[in-house]
């Protein structure tokens, strides 16, 4: 796991193996998901695609439970059925990786 | 005590008129005449109304309960989140969002975490006229820092704009808004603090609504510049004219000193006395923000079982078991 998240975060990662897809096609696009301390993983999927695979591969390839990040989209809250396609979402857009947030009290 | 007993005693007649309902029921017959039939919904009818009146007067009576024993309202939800420890993964399911770990939150002294609060703002502003933001807006928009929302934004650009835009675009859709003429946004600040933004059209006013006693004296002891939240008020503003455009309306509050708006960077509100309780006090803005607009204090908060207590145990339990029903009551 550790291994895992030393690797630098600029490979590529097809999320569409099996379909052939070329570079350039309409209907794939390219997504940058950007952690909270600003580590980069990219990712290119098919715009009918549920978000839920590409959420999945970034959590296993970071090494932390699906469930314990949130992933965003425009600061809202992306769910594991929406797809780009279902958000509106354009080639090379940014999906925002956060942690659980918790409050109390300031000091 | 003798609240209780009174409570146990009226719980007791529901039982019963539910046994002498039942077998009425499976005699019934052919009504013979439209009238009569009109009589037995119209009989029917009073039936649900009082049967909704004692509920919500039972409801009323065991927030007050709840509110004047605290510990008992810890010991209660302890034992509620122990219980849930064993709950079946449906239940989960049909949280969605809401996992174990997010309930347990909720628990004595604990700080609640993200998950509760965008389930409350999302649950209860649906259908609203309140257009409540996740917890994950503000960073996202309007700080400098979307992780520890220190910083408001020193410089807006055309694509903060474009950004809002398309923020209030999907959380109306998700929401199902039709009209809204109030905006609540909840604040997680530096890891470890909840507070909230609420903007309102109807009444021309923005308010930064936060539960510490010590910001709120020692930053009113401070010259207007170095205050904190005054510069997240003029993010506030500019949002206020932004959002104010989507719903067709010219609001202009930058260098307009003679506009009809008030902001405070720092309405007075109910303090915790505690260090935990910052996030169950946001939930509770919310609630006065949706029933009066405004944060009441007094005999009307407490009439609707809202008032803002010291301890805020007894909304736990109370959050805790809205969860509890909406869990068991959703299908998956």
């Amino acid at each position: 796991m550790s291994e895992e998240q030393q690797v630098p975060f600029t490979s590529q990662q097809d999320m569409n193996q099996q379909d052939d897809t070329k570079t350039g096609d309409p209907e794939t696009i390219n997504v940058k998901v950007v952690s909270s301390s600003g580590d980069e993983v990219f990712f290119k999927i098919k715009r009918t695609t549920q978000l839920r695979k590409l959420l999945g591969a970034y959590a296993n390839k970071v090494g932390k439970d699906v469930n314990t990040i949130r992933f965003l989209y425009d600061g809202t809250r992306i769910s594991e059925t929406d797809t780009p396609h279902s958000l509106e979402m354009e080639d090379n857009d940014t999906i925002d990786v956060m942690v659980e947030q918790v409050g109390g009290y300031s000091s | 005590m003798a609240k209780l007993t009174d409570l146990s005693l009226q719980l007791s007649r529901a039982a019963g008129m539910k046994t002498d309902f039942v077998p009425t029921l499976s005699h019934h017959r052919v009504l013979p005449s439209d009238n009569l039939a009109l009589v037995v919904l119209g009989n029917l009818d009073l039936l649900l109304d009082s049967v909704q009146s004692k509920i919500r007067s039972l409801e009323l009576s065991w927030g007050k309960f709840l509110d004047d024993h605290p510990q008992k309202a810890n010991s209660l939800l302890n034992s509620l989140i122990n219980e849930m420890r064993a709950a079946p993964e449906e239940f989960w399911k049909a949280l969605r969002t809401i996992s174990f770990h997010d309930y347990s939150t909720l628990g004595p002294g604990r700080w609640l975490n993200d998950e509760i609060l965008n389930y409350f703002i999302e649950k209860w502003c649906k259908g609203s006229r309140t257009l409540g933001f996740g917890t994950f807006f503000a960073g996202s928009c309007l700080f400098e820092d979307k992780n520890t929302c220190l910083q408001a934004k020193r410089c807006l650009t055309g694509e903060d704009e474009e950004r809002v835009f398309r923020c209030v675009k999907r959380r109306l859709e998700m929401l199902s808004l039709d009209s809204w003429d109030a905006v609540f946004i909840p604040i997680h600040e530096a890891s470890s603090h909840w507070y909230s933004v609420r903007i309102d059209f109807k009444l021309k006013r923005i308010d930064i609504f936060d539960s510490l006693r010590d910001t709120c004296i020692s930053n009113r002891q401070k010259p207007v510049p170095l205050r904190k939240n005054s510069n997240l008020m003029l993010v506030l503003m500019w949002l206020a004219e932004i959002l104010g455009s989507i719903r067709g309306e010219d609001v202009c509050l930058t260098n307009n000193p003679l506009t009809s708006w008030r902001c405070d960077p720092h309405s007075k509100v109910p303090f915790q006395p505690n260090t935990f309780d910052c996030g169950v006090h946001t939930l509770w803005h919310l609630k006065h923000i949706l029933q009066y607009r405004e944060i009441t204090l007094g005999k009307r908060s407490a009439e609707d079982g809202l008032l803002f207590t010291q301890d805020m145990a007894g909304k736990r339990l109370r959050l805790a078991q809205e969860l509890l029903h909406d869990g068991k009551a959703r299908k998956i």
